[in-house]
C-alpha cells in the first residue's frame, strides 16, 4: 500500500481544495498517527463562488472520487469515512450517492452522508467541518491541534477535497496525467469547468478554452472569494487553489472589486476573532466613507489579518486586496 | 517535567501542560491578553498575545502555543507590534466611546493599560450597535451590555466550568456576541462572568447612585457593613494584598464615605451561626431532614429554588448573615437607640452579585413585609470605585476601628472562605452538645480551595459527618453519594463560586491564580488571631437573641428564620 504514497508523491499530487498543500505529505501524517480509529472525510462543500469543478465530479465522475477515498480508508486503516456536502449537491446525487454506500459498505467502510445545513464558506474549512460533523457550532478549530493527528472526536483525521480523491484514485489507476479542473466564470465568452494540464499558465488556459480576454481586465485567481487578483496583461502564472478563474467586466473599478469582495467576508466570517470580526467592518467603512481607497489603512489591516487570524480564512483576506494593490501599481 | 524555552533571549521555564503565555506570565513577562484567564481555557480569539518564532519566522498566538524544548520566540519584532497593537485598537474601538458613562470612569484598567501601550483608541470607529443593556431576568444583580462585548466568550467559559451553563454564543458572524439561554437553565447570578469579563459589557447593576444618594440624605441614618470576604480583597482595587492592616483599613476608608455607623457583616455571621448551629442540633436530635444544607449563599438558594426543588426542605431556615445583621439593627438596636426604623438605611458590602437579588426578596422583610433588612448592596468593585473617586489611597489609610455593635468572633471572620460557614458552625454544635469548646477550634479538613471537601467530627457519642461545596458544579458529587446514600451526611455548605465569598462575583479581577489562595489565608489569619473564636461567646449577639427570645413566637420567626419556594424560571 506504501506504494500508493510513492507514486502520490511522484505525481506531485497538491490538494485541490485551497491551501495546494502536498497530498502525500497530510497522508503520510495520518498513516503515521497512532490511534486504533481513524478518519477520513471528503470535502465537498464547495463554498467558494465561482467554483464549481466538486459539482462536476460528482455529478460526472462519482465512481472514480469514491475509489480514491475508499484508497484512503484502506491506506490509513479507517473503517468509517464521511462526505460532507453541499446540501444542494446531496439533494441532486442522493441516489447515486446513496448506491457509494454500498459500494463502501462491501470493502467494509461505512460511508455517512453528511448534508451540510446551509452552505457556506466557512463551511468548506476543514476543522469547521469536524466540528459540524460532531454537533457544534459551525466556527473553526484551534490550530494547536493538527487534524491528521487529532482530527474528528480527536481521532487522526484525513480531510481531502472531492478533486484530490479523484486524482489518487486516477495515480493508483495510472491514468492521471497532470490536469485539473479549472472553474471559469465571469466576463468571458465560454464560462464553465475544464480540464487542463495543471501546468499551463493563465493566460493560455483562458486561450485554451475560448476565453481570450482584454489585457485590462481584472481577473481573480484560484480559491473564489480568496483569490489573488491580476490584470489580463499578468496571467503567466499558473493557477493555484481550487482552480477559479473569473474575470471581472472590462468597466469595473479596483474600489468595486475591493466592496464585493470585502462585503462576500463580512457576510461569510464566523466572529471568533479580532482581525476578522473587527477589521473587515472597518475595512468596509474606509471604503465607503472615502471617495479614494484609503490603501494604507487597508493593507494595515489585512496585514494583521495574514499573521493573526484565528483560520485560514482570515489570513487569506490580505491576498486579494494586496495582489490587487499590486496590480495597481504596475 | 519542565520545559526550557526562550523569549526575547531570556530563558523561560513551562510547566507541564502550560501554554508560551502562562509560563511567560509566570515569568514576568507583559504580554498583553484579553480572552486568557487564571483559570480559565483560553478562547483564543482576540489575538494579542502575539510570538514570532525567530527560527520560522511564524507568529502564533501564545495562548494556544505549546512549548518545545530550546524554541526561541520573540515579542518585539515590528510584525508581532504591529499585529499586537492593530487588534488592541480593534478590539476596545468600541470602549473609547463608552468612557464617559462607564462607572469605572478614570480608574478603568483597560484605559490604563492601553494608555501605557501607547495605543491609539480612536483609530477606529466604534463597531456597529449590537442592541440594548440587558438585565438578566430583569433583576438586580448582573446586567450585559452588548456593545461593549468583544466576543472573547471568557464568560461564555467560566459559566460552563462554574455555574449552569446559562451563557452561550448569539448570533452570527460579525454579530456574534454572547447570549442567554433563558427557560433552558437558570441564571443563578453568582457574578462569577462579570470578574472574567474584560471590558465590563458583563457587570452588577450599579447600585452607587443610591447608595451615594443615601449618604448624602440629612434625613437618612446610614449603616455600612462590610462582609466577612471584602477585608481579603479591597487592598486590591490599589494593587495592595491582603495583611493584618486589611481590616483596619477596610473601616478607615468605609469613614472616608461618612455613615452614621460602621457595622460589620462578621456581626450577622455570628448570629447565622447560633441560629443555624441550633437548627442542627434540633435535626439531629429529633429526627428531622438530613443533610441540612447551608443556606448562606443566595445564589446556591436560587438553584434549589429552581434546579433542585426537592432539595427545598434540606436548606437551613436560618436567615443570611446581612440579614439577619439587617434585621436586628432596625428592630433591637433601632428600639434601644430610639431611631426609627424607616430613617435606617443599611447598606451591605457584599463580595457578591446575587446578595442584590437576597435583599430584594419579600420574605425576609420586617414589620408586616414593609421594611427591607438591607437597602443597598454594593459589590467590592463598586466600593472601590466609590473610594477612588473621593481620592482615597490604600497605603495612606491609618488603621480605623468600626463602631460598637461590630464585634464579632474568629468564627464569623472565615466565613467568606469555603468551609467556614461549616467550621463556625461545628464549633458552636460542639459547644451546643458537649458544653466545651472544641479541643482545637482549627478544624483543617473543610479548609482549602477544592471544589469538594468531607470529613467527620466526633462530638461526645455522635458522629457528624460533613460536606463542603464550592462551585455549582461540584455539587453532583454530592448528590450522588447522597442517592447511594442518604445518611452519608449530617451538613453540608454550598457556596456558588469557587473558593467561597472570598472569590465571588463581586470581588475584583485578578489574573494571578494565587489571589484566591491569599484572600482565604488572610481570612484564617484574622481568625487565629481574635480573642473570641466562637459566636456563642459573642456577648452581643446573645444579648440580641435573648431579646427575640422575649418577642412573640410570630415575630421571631419572621426576624430569624425565611422560607423557600419553588422557583419557575
Amino acid at each position: 500500500m506504501n506504494d500508493l504514497l510513492e507514486k502520490i508523491e511522484a505525481a506531485g499530487l497538491i490538494g485541490r481544495g485551497g491551501t495546494g498543500f502536498p497530498v502525500y505529505k497530510k497522508w503520510k501524517s495520518v498513516l503515521a498517527a497512532e490511534n486504533n480509529e481513524k478518519f477520513v472525510i471528503c470535502n465537498a462543500s464547495e463554498g467558494e463562488p465561482g467554483v464549481k469543478k466538486d459539482w462536476e465530479l460528482l455529478s460526472k465522475e462519482m465512481d472514480q472520487v469514491f475509489d480514491g477515498m475508499c484508497l484512503a480508508c484502506k491506506l490509513i486503516g479507517a473503517k468509517k469515512c464521511w462526505i460532507n456536502c453541499n446540501y444542494e449537491y446531496l439533494k441532486k446525487l442522493k441516489k447515486s450517492l446513496e448506491k457509494q454506500v454500498e459500494r463502501l459498505a462491501k470493502n467494509n467502510i461505512e460511508l455517512i452522508l453528511f448534508e451540510e445545513k446551509k452552505n457556506s464558506y466557512l463551511g468548506g474549512e476543514s476543522s469547521t467541518i469536524m466540528n459540524v460533523i460532531e454537533g457544534k457550532n459551525e466556527i473553526p478549530r484551534s490550530k494547536k491541534f493538527h487534524a491528521t493527528e487529532h482530527g474528528l472526536w480527536g481521532k487522526p483525521t484525513l480531510i481531502n477535497n472531492v478533486e484530490t480523491f479523484f486524482d489518487v484514485a486516477a495515480v493508483a489507476n495510472g491514468t492521471f496525467d497532470n490536469t485539473r479542473l479549472y472553474t471559469i466564470s465571469g466576463a468571458v465568452k465560454n464560462p464553465g469547468v475544464f480540464r487542463v494540464s495543471s501546468e499551463l499558465s493563465v493566460h493560455d488556459v483562458l486561450e485554451k478554452t475560448n476565453n481570450a480576454i482584454d489585457p485590462k481586465s481584472f481577473v481573480q485567481i484560484g480559491g473564489g472569494a480568496c483569490g489573488e487578483i491580476q490584470r489580463g496583461n499578468n496571467l503567466d502564472k499558473p493557477a493555484i487553489g481550487a482552480g477559479s478563474i473569473e474575470v471581472f467586466p472590462l468597466e469595473t473599478k479596483p474600489k468595486e472589486i475591493l466592496i464585493r469582495c470585502l462585503e462576500f467576508f463580512e457576510k461569510s466570517l464566523c466572529g471568533t476573532c479580532t482581525p476578522c470580526r473587527d477589521g473587515v467592518p472597518q475595512i468596509l467603512k474606509l471604503l465607503q466613507e472615502n471617495e479614494e481607497v484609503s490603501w494604507k489603512e487597508i493593507l494595515e489591516i489585512t496585514e494583521v489579518q495574514r499573521i493573526s487570524a484565528f483560520c485560514g480564512l482570515g489570513r487569506s483576506i490580505d491576498t486579494p486586496v494586496r495582489s490587487l494593490y499590486e496590480s495597481l501599481q504596475k | 517535567m519542565t520545559t526550557t524555552f526562550f523569549i526575547d533571549g531570556q530563558k523561560v521555564t513551562a510547566k507541564d501542560g502550560e501554554s508560551v503565555l502562562q509560563a511567560a506570565l509566570n515569568a514576568g513577562f507583559d504580554i498583553p491578553h484579553v480572552c486568557f484567564g487564571a483559570e480559565l481555557k483560553s478562547t483564543e480569539s482576540c489575538r494579542t498575545c502575539l510570538v514570532e518564532n525567530e527560527e520560522t519566522g511564524r507568529i502564533t498566538t501564545s495562548c494556544s502555543l505549546v512549548p518545545k524544548e530550546g524554541m526561541k520566540l520573540s515579542t518585539k519584532t515590528p510584525m508581532v507590534e504591529k499585529g499586537r497593537k492593530i487588534n488592541l485598537e480593534l478590539l476596545f474601538a468600541n470602549h473609547q466611546k463608552k468612557c464617559p458613562d462607564c462607572a469605572e470612569g478614570r480608574w478603568c484598567k483597560i484605559a490604563e493599560k492601553c494608555k501605557s501601550r501607547g495605543l491609539d483608541l480612536k483609530k477606529f470607529a466604534p463597531r456597529t450597535k449590537q442592541g440594548k443593556i440587558e438585565r438578566f431576568y430583569d433583576g438586580p444583580c448582573i446586567e450585559f451590555d452588548p456593545n461593549m462585548c468583544i466576543n472573547c466568550k471568557k464568560c461564555i467559559e467560566v459559566c460552563r466550568s462554574c455555574s449552569t451553563a446559562f451563557l452561550a454564543e448569539k448570533g452570527e458572524g460579525k454579530h456574534a456576541t454572547m447570549g442567554t439561554l433563558t427557560g433552558k437553565v437558570a441564571c443563578i447570578f453568582c457574578g462569577q462572568c462579570t470578574t472574567v469579563c474584560p471590558t465590563g459589557a458583563l457587570r452588577e447593576v450599579r447600585s452607587i447612585k443610591q447608595a451615594e444618594e443615601a449618604l448624602a440624605d440629612p434625613d437618612m441614618f446610614v449603616i455600612i457593613q462590610p462582609a466577612p470576604a471584602i477585608r481579603a480583597a479591597l487592598g486590591e482595587g490599589w494593587n495592595q494584598k491582603p495583611d493584618n492592616t486589611s481590616t483596619g483599613k477596610m473601616y478607615a476608608a468605609l469613614r472616608k464615605l461618612n455613615p452614621n455607623k460602621i457595622f460589620d457583616i462578621n456581626f450577622g455571621a455570628d448570629i447565622t451561626t447560633s441560629v443555624e448551629a441550633n437548627e442542627l442540633v434540633e435535626r439531629i436530635e429529633n429526627n428531622g431532614v438530613l443533610p441540612m444544607f447551608t443556606s448562606c449563599c443566595p445564589s446556591w438558594v436560587r438553584y434549589v429554588e429552581s434546579v433542585q426543588p426537592q432539595l427545598i426542605p434540606n436548606l437551613t431556615s436560618a436567615r443570611s448573615p446581612h440579614i439577619h445583621s439587617g434585621v436586628a439593627y432596625k428592630t433591637w438596636w433601632a428600639e434601644k437607640n430610639n431611631i426609627d426604623p424607616k430613617k435606617i438605611c443599611v447598606i451591605s458590602v457584599v463580595p457578591c452579585t446575587a446578595k442584590k437579588y437576597e435583599s430584594s426578596r419579600k420574605e425576609l422583610f420586617i414589620n408586616d413585609k414593609s421594611i427591607p433588612p438591607v437597602d443597598i448592596c454594593l459589590t467590592t468593585r463598586e466600593l472601590i470605585i466609590m473610594l477612588k473617586s473621593r481620592g482615597v489611597e490604600w497605603n495612606k489609610l491609618k488603621e480605623d476601628k468600626a463602631d460598637a455593635l461590630a464585634e464579632h468572633s474568629g468564627a464569623a471572620a472565615i466565613y467568606g472562605a469555603s468551609g467556614g460557614v461549616m467550621e463556625s458552625a461545628l464549633r458552636n454544635t460542639y459547644w451546643k452538645l458537649t458544653g466545651k469548646n472544641m479541643p482545637n477550634l482549627d478544624f483543617k479538613p473543610v479548609r482549602g480551595i477544592q471544589g469538594v471537601k468531607s470529613a467527620e467530627i466526633k462530638i461526645g457519642k455522635l458522629t457528624v459527618r460533613v460536606g463542603v461545596i464550592s462551585t455549582i458544579r461540584n455539587l453532583p458529587f454530592i448528590l450522588m453519594q447522597l442517592k447511594k446514600d442518604p445518611k452519608a451526611y449530617h451538613y453540608i455548605e454550598v457556596m456558588a463560586c469557587p473558593g467561597g465569598c472570598i472569590n465571588g462575583g463581586g470581588q475584583p479581577q485578578y489574573e494571578d491564580k494565587n489571589v484566591v489562595k491569599e484572600r482565604q489565608e488572610s481570612l484564617y489569619d484574622i481568625d487565629s488571631h481574635k480573642k473570641i473564636r466562637t459566636a456563642h461567646e459573642n456577648k452581643e449577639v446573645q444579648n440580641y437573641l435573648e431579646w427575640i427570645e422575649k418577642q412573640e413566637e410570630s415575630i421571631k420567626e419572621s426576624f430569624l428564620e425565611t422560607h423557600y419556594h419553588e422557583t419557575e424560571i
